[in-house]
């Protein structure tokens, strides 16, 4: 159990070391002209433990168990990162500048179903006014 | 219940140094976190860039750093909802409108 907490007050210090510059990527130089990638990063992960009688079928035994120090433990966890280009940042003879990159699938399916809606808006608003009441 | 806690701070990256100019980056982290440490823990981090300022040998440029994919799906979100909202508020109208009246 403690070897569990030193883990959780380990894993408690890791937004606070965070590194900023990896969102920036390194400066690649072609034709003059300098690119600096930059990302956005999303990362997180989680843990838990419980503690409970070795025995739930026996209560007298859980409580001698218990008594003992013998509980059961058990725990879990997990993590995950994930990364996005968005922009470049483009530095030339003639200044800085930042080039936007767009995520060109996710826009087309959100427009896909922002056209599903309102067709489907649309057709139910078209039935309440033509629709007459018996 | 422990309700997760959230921070948000503007963190400024290492200067990148490219020719004679000087890129001075900043980054917004956006940290969510429950920490308990008998029960267990959990942390999201979000890292975006925010900006950076250019700074040449005479001058300093300020340059936002636009997240456009989040941009277009928030007005699309918005776009969204307002659609929903007029064909309610119309829908509300024609049914008031074409109600029976009391006493007729």
């Amino acid at each position: 159990m403690e070897a569990v907490k030193a883990l959780f007050e380990r894993l408690d210090k890791v937004p606070e070391e965070v590194n900023v510059n990896a969102v920036f990527g390194t400066p690649e130089t072609i034709d003059g002209l300098t690119l600096i990638p930059v990302a956005e990063i999303m990362y997180g992960f989680g843990a838990g433990v419980g503690s409970g009688p070795s025995n739930e079928c026996d209560e007298a035994s859980a409580d001698a168990d218990a008594a003992e120090g013998e509980a059961a433990i058990g725990a879990g966890g997990g993590a995950g990162a994930k990364a996005r280009p968005i922009a470049y940042i483009a530095v030339g003879p003639e200044g800085a500048r930042v080039q936007p990159i767009m995520d060109e699938q996710k826009v087309a399916l959100a427009g896909i179903l922002l056209g599903f809606w309102a067709i489907g808006w649309v057709g139910l608003v078209l039935k309440t006014l033509f629709t007459r009441r018996s | 219940m422990k309700l997760p806690e959230q921070r948000i701070r503007l963190v400024a990256a290492d200067p990148i140094e490219v020719g004679t100019r000087r890129l001075l980056p900043s980054v917004l982290v956006n940290t969510l976190s429950l920490q308990s440490p008998d029960k267990g823990t959990f942390n999201f981090v979000r890292l975006r860039p925010a900006s950076i300022v250019v700074e040449c040998e005479s001058s300093a440029e300020w340059i936002e750093i636009p997240n456009t994919t989040e941009n277009i799906l928030s007005t699309m979100a918005a776009a969204a909802a307002g659609i929903a909202l007029v064909s309610s508020l119309i829908i509300a109208a024609s049914l008031f409108l074409n109600s029976p009246r009391k006493g007729r």
